[in-house]
């Protein structure tokens, strides 16, 4: 197991990199805590004074406690864009819960008798709070404060989804390249921060109620203080000058070798400053102006419905990804019939026609399956399903999770329905590549479609040199695949369906056309200025 | 000599919660050094009423004067420092150490921390909880006897004329409780200050009080000094009420003067070692005095001859006739 030596050379090589997730996590999980403490505190002290409302206010507090985290953000980007600002909202809401409860069990958790006694003592209605409510509900706050912390932490991986940065962009990454050492490498700091959170407000609380002073301070000081260690610098660069481009891409596209890696190294593109962000989100953030490069697919809808401009790759650096179904030989083994049906599907989409058709689904919001059953009626190749004979064996087809993979999955179900005896299921929405591959694997499908080159960088994973032989020449890369997928996991690839949905840069075709940029070279030339 | 201008004045007193009148239109006065026990059935009124003098409840009627003012011109705060106050739960600050619970109130009117100090540590030693050890522990760390001295040495630290008792020796065993009182009975300060003291317990009543104010359902049933309630009952209420420990509480009233005209004449005259009583002990002070000690007799004071057990308990039975 090479696994820990590989987590320390990965962390030893990428240290700069660590170092600023780290920070950025760091920063947001102390925006939000503080934020969370500075709103959270009050309203259950208020909450202790009208206890009317404490149901209504705990249950709302309860509800946006049980909305996905991935959901909440999807709501806040709307109003609020990508970046930081949504992920802290998003955390704040998440550790108002726990702080708000434990404020209002704490004060209220202070015994009748200890209150009534201070009273008949003399204390006035603000040094009973102060002297004798807060201290002693101090605890149980602090349990509050620490719950949300912990919450805090775990969620704040998820900025790296709205380009707030934070070490989810290691853990994305590595998810998107199935590449454990990776997910590892912001996995345990990211867990080693929230001990370490954990362990600094434990000591804070063991300072004991006798010191609220220096709680407080604690808290209102050092919190804010941690969240500026982020901000600061990013000020002082605002101040020294935006950069003239600002790109977003993908977690994929970062992590790849082939990909951002590669295009910096052949175009030069060092001097584009980048965020990371949910590939969901890249072309929104494109369209709304918030960046101005992303990564894409060349096939995305999107590209015609929001006016992009795909920026030419002139040097051939982006490799290609050939589109085909990848099955279970056993499948074709036992049902002969079904190879030949497959096959009234290779090459027969063009890279325009499969834009087209995910521009339908994505952009118009037509269903995947009536899309995918009109072009086959218009290519003459619908047939009305047949009569499924008892007891018929049924095909399971597997897709990943967007439009494109929908939409092929309906078209081979039709297909099969309508030339074979074979009953279908279809298994969509399987996430990524990995989900969609170890099912295929461990026979939980029967099917499902593929590219070659996430086949190859993804799954097969050759060596520097492979790569290079292959050199991104698609019919190379095609045989590769299909020969080494045959050899190491027994899964055959049939023909190419035709199209290319190939990484791409894009740009706004208006901004675009403004700087004279069609091609990736144009690109590195205006960056280098 | 002219006669202590009374400390407490209530007149028409009136508290209701809901429906329910829990203070009846009280009225009544609490003079300068006197402990006032107010006694009573569960629920008859007496905490509501003690909280009424400090305000930690707003009567709905009537007018509370202390030390001349009316409660109602001084801020709750101030009354409230100026009036010690033992509650049953005790309520000591969990988080403060026993010192700084009793140098609270000291603290809350400003007093110089050394005087402070010095009054708690004198206050803890009087109350047999030496300062050095006890001083520095947390009120968990105490048994509840020991908690409860604290409590009274907190309410007695400032000083103040008028200290207010709810209960102060409830939720203790018998022996605890006997030991507290006892600590409690034997503080000189108190001798000096103006007392209202709850309590359920009659023995305890009798005891303590300058004066009883029996309660029920927030109407006073009498007023005045022990003695008067046991031997001459104003209603079959009173009566009733100390049914149970007449004869126990007629020991504690019945002074040896009482009963002198009822012992026989002619005794043999004491010797100097006989132990010696005031006219004004009680019957029940001469029995524990008898039972203690190696004597079996005793004289009283200016009188030479020795009187015995069973010659007390005749003429105790004749005196009350
Ligand atoms: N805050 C309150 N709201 C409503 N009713 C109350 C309240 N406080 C007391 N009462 C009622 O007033 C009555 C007198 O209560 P109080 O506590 O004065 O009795 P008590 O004589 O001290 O009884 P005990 O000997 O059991 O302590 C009781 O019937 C009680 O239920
Ligand atoms: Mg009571």
């Amino acid at each position: 197991m090479s696994l820990l030596p590989d987590l320390f050379t990965f962390w030893h090589e990428q240290a700069g990199k660590l170092g600023h997730q780290t920070l950025q996590h760091v920063a947001l999980t102390a925006a939000a805590l503080g934020l969370g403490v500075a709103v959270g505190v009050p309203v259950g002290l208020w909450l202790t004074r009208r206890p009317r409302w404490q149901g209504a206010v705990l249950g709302a507090a309860g509800v946006l406690q049980t909305v996905p985290s991935i959901a909440l953000l999807g709501f806040l980007i709307p109003f609020m864009g990508i970046g930081a600002r949504p992920a802290i909202v998003a955390l704040l809401l998440y550790s108002l819960l726990p702080i708000i409860r434990n404020t209002v069990a704490g004060i209220q958790g202070v015994p009748p008798a200890v209150v009534e006694a201070a009273r008949g003592l003399g204390f006035t209605n603000g040094q009973l709070f102060r002297q004798v409510e807060l201290p002693l509900a101090l605890p149980v706050i602090m349990a509050g404060i620490r719950t949300a912390t912990v919450i805090n932490v775990g969620v704040a991986t998820l900025a790296a989804y709205v380009a707030a940065g934070g070490l989810g962009e290691f853990i994305f990454e590595g998810i998107s390249l199935n590449n454990p050492v990776m997910i590892l490498a912001g996995a345990l700091p990211s867990a080693a921060l929230a001990l370490a959170f954990d362990a600094g407000l434990g000591a804070l609380a063991a300072l004991s109620a006798r010191r609220l002073r220096a709680v407080g301070l604690g808290l209102l000081v050092v919190l804010p203080l941690l969240a500026a260690g982020y901000w600061g610098p990013q000020l002082l660069g605002a101040r020294r000058g935006q950069p003239a481009l600002q790109a977003a891409f993908s977690p994929e596209f970062v992590g790849r070798a082939d990909c951002l890696p590669g295009l910096s190294r052949i175009y030069g593109l060092g001097k584009l400053p980048h965020g990371v962000l949910a590939p969901a989100l890249v072309y929104e953030a494109l369209r709304d102006g918030r960046v101005d490069v992303i990564d894409g697919y060349s096939t995305d809808g999107r590209i015609r419905a929001y006016g992009l401009r795909v920026l030419r790759d002139d040097r051939h650096a982006l490799p290609p990804y050939y589109c085909a179904p990848v099955l279970r030989p056993e499948v074709l083994r036992a049902h002969p019939e079904l190879g030949p049906v497959l096959d009234q599907l290779s090459g027969q989409l063009s890279d325009s026609a499969m834009t087209n058709l995910n521009y339908q689904v994505d952009n118009l919001h037509r269903d995947p399956k009536a899309v995918a059953l009109g072009w086959l009626r218009r290519r003459g190749l619908l047939k009305a399903p047949r009569p499924l004979p008892p007891g018929a064996p049924e095909v399971r087809l597997g897709s990943k999770i967007f439009a494109e993979q929908y939409i092929l999955v309906e078209m081979y179900a039709a297909l099969i329905r309508g030339n074979t005896d074979l009953g279908v299921a279809t298994k969509t929405g399987l996430g990524g590549t990995t989900i969609c591959f170890e099912a295929l694997r461990g026979g939980q499908i029967d099917m499902y479609p593929e590219y070659t080159g996430t086949g190859l960088q993804v799954l097969l994973q050759p060596s520097a040199a492979v790569l290079d032989s292959l050199g991104g020449r698609p019919e190379a890369v095609f045989s590769y695949v299909q020969a080494e997928f045959g050899r190491r996991y027994g899964l055959a690839w049939r023909a190419p369906l035709g199209f290319n949905n190939a990484y791409c840069l894009l740009m706004r075709e208006q901004q675009a056309t403004e700087l004279g940029i069609t091609s990736i070279s144009n690109l590195g030339k205006y960056l280098q200025k | 000599m002219i006669p202590p201008s009374p400390v407490i004045r209530v007149s028409h007193l009136t508290k209701r919660f809901g429906a329910q009148v829990v203070v009846d239109d009280l009225s009544f006065e609490v003079a300068a050094g006197e402990t006032l026990v107010l006694l009573g059935p569960s629920g008859c009124g007496k905490t509501t009423l003690l909280k009424t003098l400090n305000r930690l409840i707003e009567p709905n009627g009537g007018t509370i004067e202390i030390n001349g003012r009316d409660v109602r011109q001084q801020k709750p705060e101030e009354l409230r420092r100026g009036i010690g106050y033992v509650i049953q739960q005790v309520g000591l600050l969990p988080h403060l150490t026993v010192a700084q619970n009793v140098g609270v109130v000291p603290g809350l009117l400003g007093r110089p921390p050394a005087e402070t100090a010095a009054r708690t540590t004198e206050l803890l030693n009087r109350l047999h909880l030496p300062a050095e050890r006890f001083g520095p522990m947390l009120p968990a760390e105490l048994s509840g006897g020991q908690q409860q001295r604290v409590g009274l040495a907190r309410a007695l630290a400032a000083d103040p004329p008028v200290i207010l008792l709810d209960e102060p020796f409830g939720a203790l065993d018998p022996i605890t409780r006997t030991a507290v009182r006892r600590d409690f009975r034997e503080l000189d300060e108190l001798r000096r200050k103006t007392v209202v003291l709850v309590t359920h317990d009659v023995t305890e009543a009798f005891e303590l009080a300058d004066r009883i104010m029996l309660l029920d359902k927030g109407k006073i049933q009498q007023l005045g000094p022990p003695r008067e309630l046991l031997l001459h009952p104003a209603s079959d209420f009173v009566r009733s009420f100390f049914q149970a420990e007449q004869l126990a509480l007629q020991l504690r009233v019945v002074t040896l003067a009482e009963v002198q005209p009822f012992l026989p004449q002619g005794q043999p005259a004491a010797s100097a070692d006989t132990p010696t009583l005031p006219p004004t002990a009680s019957v029940h002070e001469a029995l524990g005095q008898l039972d203690a000690g190696a004597a079996s007799a005793f004289r009283l004071a200016d009188q030479p001859q020795v009187i015995t057990r069973g010659q007390l308990l005749a003429a105790f039975g004749q005196a009350l006739g």
